[in-house]
Order: structure tokens, then C-alpha cells, then sequence
């Protein structure tokens, strides 16, 4: 497999010359590693494109993307045919764009209810079709796929799937993890996990690049939550490892109902499990809301407290009250034991200003350095 | 080498004919990292996984030599020993970057491959074969986790990995150098801040005086001049009563702490005890105080990954209730010891820390909020950042890497006739740390429930024991059952478990035996028993 070209942009565009073609009248310069559908993008002209995904290998097999280039006898897929110098190319003319019309028709053609899709809002099919002006589709439909709901995280609905690949390439050369395969032939052609079997019971492993990867819904969180249009987007990172992957927040009713890979320096627009479906701890119940102070008399013994029976130990207070016997405390250690009777253990979880404020809290106002992580 | 950061960063891995990956298992610890390691291996990288686990990566590596446990410092040596007996040391950089190299050499004679196969249980030919690969690649990087650091030779065994570096000349260029994989989102970050007892931020010593009056002069107070107490010798010195205050965020050492029934005891011990969290953590149970806090989306701050990069947090939601950013309570902590701090939140702080820290000083909080992302060093505003460091010295005096020679010793606690298996402990990919967060977030909780111990196949038949069925496993500290996971992967003799499970806490089991240099409990190696178990108890969540 050879890595997708957008990776090597940095490298190949060392001292290597543009290409100057014409695209729908303009003349546009292309990258010398970048595909007619590239530049195009780089100029602000758009050119509808469903198995093509940024970053990912160009698999030229929906051809929606066809465009009209002067001299060709047929037309071509814009997502992987190179320009070259001089190329006049034109994807707005009558046979492109009938062609595009005619792939998109085919392609609702097997949506469920022939119509938008039931599991994603505002799909890229959908969008495209809108964009084309492709509505009802004329031609009968093919025998759909039963729903697979075996996973916790994902729905598989592959009577949305137009066979377009990128949950395959996500699985097998993004995150290569090589559960998602192509089986079978023709009108039977399907998306299998593992050996077809269902979703929850295979090798799958939950990064869901295939979700974020997959232009109708046919693969999409679970519960319907891709239909939801969110109140608010917040670019943000990952709380769990080291790796530090980017991230967006899909807010709605101040819940975060999905997330979503950023292309950030670290992670390529690419999540883990924990990071992509890990994020409702934030919003569960036992979330401690108040200030609480351990009662009088409650003695502390080795063994752990059950959270629903922490108010046998503890009681309610108001910051004020829990922040003066805190601080106050602490501060009549050090001044009865001196510095070395305190300690304080911040967190790798927290943010550098915490870690920042923690360290000089220890250091200066316990007075000692016992201070750690 | 007079720095704990990584020399190169992660995508590095494109740019290197061959990637060691030791003491890691990166599909389940850092699943995202493990996807440009297999990229780049699909591209022609070799990767030579060295770990007594056969993890995931195993299927996508060129050598995967799965040692005996604990023999880390036999097999590196060997590898050591065999690039300068068959002259594939890089002589020009040892002369012109290094120090103490004949230390080395001398050390390394005694662990031909022939002498350390039977000790590692890696055959001779492949140490010399992968000692060659390494020796000769163009460029050559090493990535490492905890398997290597949580040892009571922890240190030992990451001083033979710099040692491979220097000795060949692979650090200091692209593709090349060592990267230990950093396991908490900011860890990198709390330890360059300071949030560790012998470094003000930016790693300088607390005992340097000429330092110390600059963080005096910065803080406008007196400092103490002597380190301070390791977590586990703060657990400790709670449990002998000298310590008899402490405040804890976002920590849970009444899970996370090796031999942790002992640790339990010790925060008992505490006379005052303030916990800020997010849940009633295991730890908050022998609170005085509680202080509730804010999640990581309800908050704004800046987060630096293992490859040195600082990338900006920012809060999407509100914390519920009467909970408060954790920025705010440090301080109202502060006012009530005495301290008039008058922060406004984190890009104020900010501020302080770019004139704190030196490397950061070029940072803007412009800058993290227009690109998200920037790469330490980065000591003046517009400067791009140094994705590769060493390249002309290392941050020593004099500039020179120091070969460090390491002797192969044993763990603390080696398995016998009473207590024969090896018990190591780690993470699982759908779990994080001690869980206070993955058990209380659904999907996860969905996929991993429940609390397993891998077992090689062979030896649950031995037990008598089906897959999916409780054993019992006992060391000298502790007890606990949970299911039994059937394992080709791991060694016969050896068992695994993640720690992250309070109903059968894996540190109940674990040994508190520290390395002497790194202070890191050795979490990896102790010895326990197996018996067919009963019941395992429900989580307490």
C-alpha cells in the first residue's frame, strides 16, 4: 500500500515544478502531487466526490467525480487522475455533469425509502444529491441488508451503504486494524467484520474511524445520535493518553452527544475508543456536585466507602465552610508540625496551569517540595 | 542525558528503516500512536517488538522476541555487546558526543549472546540479528513504556536503551532517538510544570541554588533547598505519621498505589485529607474535606503530549452543579494558607509559566488558540519549535551523553515455591488507570466489565479452570479474584491484570519495592498464587 499522497505533501513539493492546467475556464496551478480533485479544492472549485475521503488513499470507485478532460475519449475520475501541463479539464460541462447525476440517481437508488438517509444527518450523499439536484430515483431497489445493533457504540445499517470503501480503507490502512472487509460480488457486495460476522462479537476494537469515515450512516454512532444537529461544535482534546489526539465536541442541550477526530499534529484526524465513545463519565449521575465534609465522629478505617453510601460518612457543606476547615487546616499543620508534615499529590490529569498553580501552592504555601504526581 | 523529554516525536516513525518498541503495548496504551507505527511499518519500517507480552503489534513486527520477564538489562546488553564486538559502534559520535564510553564497553564483555539466550530466552542468532539491524539502519528510534520504567531496575533498563542510542549514533537526527511514550494526557506537562519533589519547573533542581533564588525571586518567598518526598515515600512517611496533612487532585493512589491495602492504611493514618474530584473516588473515602471539580470538557487549559507539543483544552460544557474549575479551588486553597494569589484563570497563568519555564517562554496563548498546537522548545515568540532535540549536545555539562553501564539484577520479589507465578499488571484499551472515568462512561463499561486476569491456556488447564471462570490469586500483601482470560500471548507461569478494577485491585497484589534512581514502584514483576476461585465481588462504583 502506498501512503495516501496528501502525507508526502511536505516532502514532494521540495523544488518540484506546478502543473498549469485549465479547469472549468480558469487556469489553476496544481502541486506537483496533487490529483485534479485537490486543486480543485485548493481553488475554491468544488467537484462532488463521495469515495474519496481528505487523507485518505484516492480509490476511484464511485465515480461521482468524473470530470471531461479535452482530447480523452472517456471521462475521468478527478479523485485519482493526475493533472497534467496544458490539461484542459472541465467538471461543469453536459457530460460530466450527467454522469455525476446518473451516479448519484444509482446510488439513492438503494437508500432506504429511496430518500435522504435515516441514520445521519445531512449525509454526504445526501448533500451531494441536494447539490446536483437529484431527487426520487426511478430504478427498483436492490434487497437490502438487515440492521446490525450488536455493538455498543455503533450502528451498522448497511441498507445505507453505497459500497464506497472508506470504512474499509479506515480499518485496513488508516488504523489498520484489518477487522472491516469487502465480501461478495455485484448487487451482493457487502461490508463484513471479521469473518460477517456482527459487529459486537468480532475483532473490532471501537475506533470508529470507519464512523467517521462513512459518507451516508450506513455505519454511525449508535442510538441515532448522528441524525441529532448539535447546538454547538468545540474544538478540543483528548483527556486520556499521552498521545494527545484533537478532538470536537458535538454538543446539544448541554450533553456531548458525539465526538469527533480533529486533524490535529498527533492524531491525523484518528481516535481511539476511549477518546471517540468514552466521553458520558462527564455527564453520569454519581458526579459529586457539592461540597462535602466528613461528620463528626465518623472514624477512617483501611476499607473503601461504597459512593452510594458516602452521606453515612459525609455531609453537605457550602464552599465557604469546605474551603476554610481545607485550607485552614492545612495551614494550622504547617504551623504546628512545620512543612514536613504536608504533602500534595496533583495530577498528570489536569492542565499545566493546575499543575503549574498546584506545584507553587506545595511549594510556597505548604513551604515544602513534597509535592508529586 | 540530562533530560526526561523525547528526542523525537511520534510520526517519526515514517522516517525510520527500523523502530524498537519495548515495554509497550501501544494498540491497547496508545491506540492512536500504534497507527503510525503500523502505517510506517506497511511502508517498509522494520519494527523489532521486544516484550515478555505478545501484544497486538506483534502481528505487524519484523522481530518480535518475547523475553523472560525481567531480563531487560541481559538482553539490552546483549545487543550492546554485539554492535561493538562486531564493530558497528558509531566511533565519530562516541568520540565527539559521548563520555564514560570504555565504562561501557567493559561492562557489555560479559553478556555475549551466547551467555544471555538462556537467561532471556531469545536465541543468540536473532540478538545478533537485531543487534545488526539496529546498528546499521539508516535512522533507528526507540519507543518505550512502562514495562521498562517499573522495575526495581526500571532506571538500569532505560540507561541501556540510551546507551543503544549513543553507542550507534542513532539520536539527533529525524527518525532517529528515543521516545518514551508518556501515559497520562499531561504527564509530560505536570513534570516540566514541576509537579514533581526534586524539579522546579523547566527540570531545575530544587537543590541548585543559583536556580532557586530565580523561583524565589519569581514567587517572591523562600524555598526549600531539599527534595521532596516520591508518592510512595509520601504514602509511607503518612503511614509513620509524619506526614499528617495532604491535599490530593485528581489522583487516586487508593487504587493506583503498589501493595494499595497498605496505602488505604496510610490515608486513614492522615489527620486532615482533602480530596478534589470529579467522583467519590476510592481515595475520597478517607477524606476529611471533599471538593467537587470540573471534568476535562468543562474547562480551559493547556495539555502537553509525549511529543512535547502543548495543544490547547477548551471547555465545552459547565460544570454540574455547585462543582468548580479546579484553577479556582487550587487558589481559594492557597488564600486560606496564606497566600494572596489573584489569578483571573489560565491564560493568566499561562503568562506566569512562559516566564517560569524558558523552553515555553515563545509560546502565546494567541498563538495555542489560532493553531492549537506548538512544539517545545520554543524559547522566543515566532519560532517554529524543535521537533528533534540533540542534534549538536545533550543538556549536560560539557554537552556530552553519559554512558551509564547497567548490571543485570533481579526484581525485588522473585516467584518460588510458595509463590510461583509472575504477576505483572498494566492497562486495557478500554479502561483508563483506576477507572474512576471509563467504568462511569457507558460504551466502555458496555465492552469491558468486568475484572480479567490473562492466563496462558496451558496453565488454566493446569488449574482445572474453563476460560471466563473466577480464580484467586494471593501474593505476600494481598488477595483477589477475578475472571480468568485465556491468553496465547503471555507467557506459561505468568499472569496479567489491568489495574483498574476495585472489586479485585490489581495493586492489592503488587510490590512497593522502588527504584533506588527513578523512585517507580516496580508495578511489573511480583510473585503470587493461583487457585481455582468462587465469587468475584461487585464493583464498589
Amino acid at each position: 500500500m502506498a501512503i495516501a499522497p496528501q502525507r508526502l505533501k511536505s516532502s514532494a513539493t521540495n523544488g518540484a515544478a506546478r502543473v498549469n492546467f485549465t479547469l472549468n475556464g480558469t487556469p489553476v496551478a496544481a502541486q506537483p502531487d496533487e490529483t485534479i480533485l485537490q486543486a480543485a479544492d485548493r481553488h475554491g472549485i468544488e467537484i462532488p466526490r463521495l469515495c474519496y475521503k481528505d487523507g485518505y488513499r484516492p480509490d476511484g470507485n464511485c465515480r461521482v467525480c468524473m470530470v471531461e478532460i479535452e482530447g480523452e475519449r472517456v471521462l475521468a475520475p478527478s479523485c485519482c487522475r493526475m493533472p497534467s501541463e496544458g490539461m484542459n479539464v472541465n467538471s461543469t460541462g453536459e457530460r460530466a455533469t450527467k454522469s455525476q447525476k446518473m451516479v448519484t440517481e444509482l446510488l439513492l437508488t438503494d437508500m432506504p425509502g429511496q430518500t435522504t438517509s435515516p441514520y445521519k444527518r445531512a449525509s454526504e450523499l445526501d448533500v451531494w444529491a441536494g447539490k446536483l439536484g437529484v431527487a426520487a430515483a426511478r430504478y427498483p431497489q436492490r434487497e437490502q441488508w438487515a440492521p446490525d445493533l450488536s455493538h455498543p457504540a455503533m450502528s451498522v445499517n448497511l441498507d445505507a451503504c453505497i459500497q464506497c470503501g472508506r470504512c474499509v480503507r479506515a480499518c485496513r490502512e488508516e488504523q489498520v486494524n484489518d477487522v472491516i472487509g469487502y465480501a461478495w460480488r455485484g448487487e451482493h457486495a457487502k461490508i463484513v467484520f471479521d469473518f460477517d460476522d456482527p459487529m459486537g462479537v468480532s475483532s473490532c476494537v471501537a475506533c470508529g474511524e470507519c464512523v467517521q469515515a462513512c459518507p451516508t450512516g450506513a455505519l454511525a454512532p449508535a442510538n441515532g445520535v448522528a441524525l441529532i444537529e448539535p447546538d454547538k461544535k468545540v474544538d478540543s482534546a483528548c483527556p486520556y493518553c499521552g498521545v494527545g489526539c484533537l478532538l470536537t465536541y458535538n454538543i446539544k442541550d448541554e450533553k456531548i452527544i458525539y465526538v469527533e477526530g480533529r486533524d490535529g499534529p498527533a492524531n491525523a484526524s484518528r481516535l481511539c475508543v476511549k477518546g471517540r465513545f468514552g466521553f458520558d463519565y462527564v455527564h453520569n449521575p454519581k458526579r459529586l456536585t457539592k461540597p462535602m465534609i466528613r461528620k463528626e465522629g465518623v472514624a477512617k478505617t483501611s476499607a473503601l466507602l461504597d459512593p452510594d453510601d458516602m452521606w453515612t460518612a459525609f455531609r453537605e457543606a457550602t464552599w465557604e465552610e469546605a474551603l476554610d476547615l481545607a485550607g485552614g487546616k492545612l495551614r494550622a499543620i504547617r504551623e504546628q508540625r512545620g512543612p514536613k508534615g504536608l504533602a500534595g499529590f496533583g495530577s498528570a490529569k489536569g492542565s499545566n496551569e493546575e499543575a503549574y498553580l498546584f506545584q507553587k501552592l506545595v511549594r510556597t504555601g505548604f513551604g515544602t517540595n513534597n509535592v508529586d504526581h | 542525558m540530562g533530560s526526561g523529554a523525547v528526542s523525537n516525536q511520534v510520526e517519526d516513525v515514517a522516517l525510520a528503516d527500523v523502530a524498537i518498541v519495548i515495554g509497550s503495548n501501544p494498540t491497547v496504551n496508545h491506540p492512536v500512536a500504534a497507527t503510525f507505527m503500523k502505517n510506517a511499518a506497511k511502508n517498509g519500517t522494520k519494527i523489532i517488538l521486544m516484550d515478555p507480552r505478545r501484544s497486538d503489534l506483534a502481528r505487524h513486527a519484523t522481530y518480535f522476541l518475547q523475553f523472560n520477564g525481567d531480563t531487560d538489562v541481559a538482553l539490552l546488553n546483549g545487543l550492546l555487546h554485539v554492535i561493538i564486538e562486531e564493530g558497528l559502534a558509531n566511533e565519530a559520535f562516541i568520540r565527539d558526543r559521548t563520555e564514560n564510553y570504555e565504562a561501557l564497553r567493559a561492562n557489555v564483555k560479559d553478556y555475549s549472546p551466547e551467555k544471555v539466550a538462556p537467561i532471556t530466552g531469545i536465541d543468540a542468532q536473532t540478538i545478533r540479528e537485531v543487534a545488526r539491524l539496529y546498528a546499521t539502519a539508516k535512522a533507528a528510534i526507540i519507543f518505550w513504556g512502562m514495562g521498562i520504567s517499573q522495575h526495581v531496575h526500571g532506571t538500569d533498563n532505560a540507561r541501556c536503551l540510551i546507551s543503544l542510542a549513543l553507542v550507534t549514533g542513532q539520536i539527533g537526527r529525524p527518525g532517529t532517538g528515543l521516545h518514551p511514550l508518556r501515559g497520562q494526557n499531561n504527564v509530560q506537562g505536570a513534570s516540566d510544570m514541576g509537579l514533581i519533589p526534586m524539579m522546579f519547573p523547566d527540570y531545575v533542581r530544587v537543590d541548585n541554588e543559583d536556580a532557586r533564588h530565580k523561583f524565589e525571586a519569581l514567587w517572591n518567598t523562600k524555598l526549600d533547598p531539599k527534595a521532596g518526598l516520591t508518592v510512595t515515600e509520601i504514602t509511607e512517611s503518612a503511614y509513620k505519621g509524619d506526614i499528617t496533612g495532604m491535599y490530593i487532585m485528581g489522583e487516586n493512589p487508593a487504587m493506583s498505589d503498589p501493595n494499595v491495602e497498605h496505602a488505604r492504611e496510610a490515608l486513614a493514618k492522615l489527620e486532615h485529607l482533602v480530596v478534589q474530584d470529579i467522583f467519590f473516588t476510592e481515595t475520597a473515602s478517607y477524606a476529611d474535606v471533599i471538593l467537587p471539580a470540573s471534568a476535562f470538557p468543562e474547562k480551559t487549559g493547556t495539555f502537553t503530549n509525549t511529543d512535547r507539543r502543548v495543544q490547547l483544552g477548551r471547555k465545552a460544557l459547565d460544570p454540574p452543579g455547585d462543582a468548580r474549575q479546579d484553577w479556582w479551588i487550587i487558589q481559594e486553597i492557597a488564600r486560606r494558607v496564606g497566600l494572596g494569589w489573584n489569578y483571573t484563570g489560565a491564560p493568566d497563568v499561562f503568562e506566569e509559566i512562559r516566564r517560569a519555564t524558558p523552553s515555553m517562554a515563545g509560546i502565546t496563548w494567541e498563538r495555542l488558540e489560532a493553531e492549537g498546537s506548538c512544539t517545545y522548545p520554543l524559547e522566543h515568540e515566532g519560532d517554529p519549535g524543535e521537533p528533534v532535540i540533540f542534534i549538536e549536545d545533550f543538556p549536560r555539562k560539557g554537552g556530552r551523553g553519559l554512558f551509564a553501564p547497567a548490571a543485570y539484577t533481579h526484581a525485588d520479589e522473585m516467584p518460588d515455591t510458595a509463590y510461583p507465578f509472575i504477576f505483572t499488571t498494566g492497562r486495557q484499551l478500554e479502561h483508563w488507570h483506576t477507572g474512576s472515568m471509563t467504568r462511569r462512561a457507558s460504551v466502555l463499561d458496555a465492552l469491558e466489565p468486568d475484572p480479567v486476569i490473562s492466563v496462558h491456556p496451558d496453565d488454566l488447564a493446569k488449574l482445572g479452570v474453563e476460560a471466563g471462570n473466577p480464580i484467586t490469586l494471593e501474593s505476600r500483601r494481598g488477595t483477589l479474584t477475578g475472571y480468568a482470560r485465556a491468553d496465547r500471548g503471555i507467557q506459561r507461569g505468568t499472569l496479567f491484570m489491568p489495574f483498574v478494577y476495585n472489586e479485585a485491585a490489581a495493586n492489592l497484589l503488587t510490590n512497593d519495592a522502588i527504584d533506588p534512581f527513578g523512585k517507580i514502584p516496580e508495578f511489573k514483576f511480583c510473585a503470587v498464587k493461583v487457585r481455582k476461585g468462587e465469587r468475584v465481588p461487585e464493583p464498589v462504583l
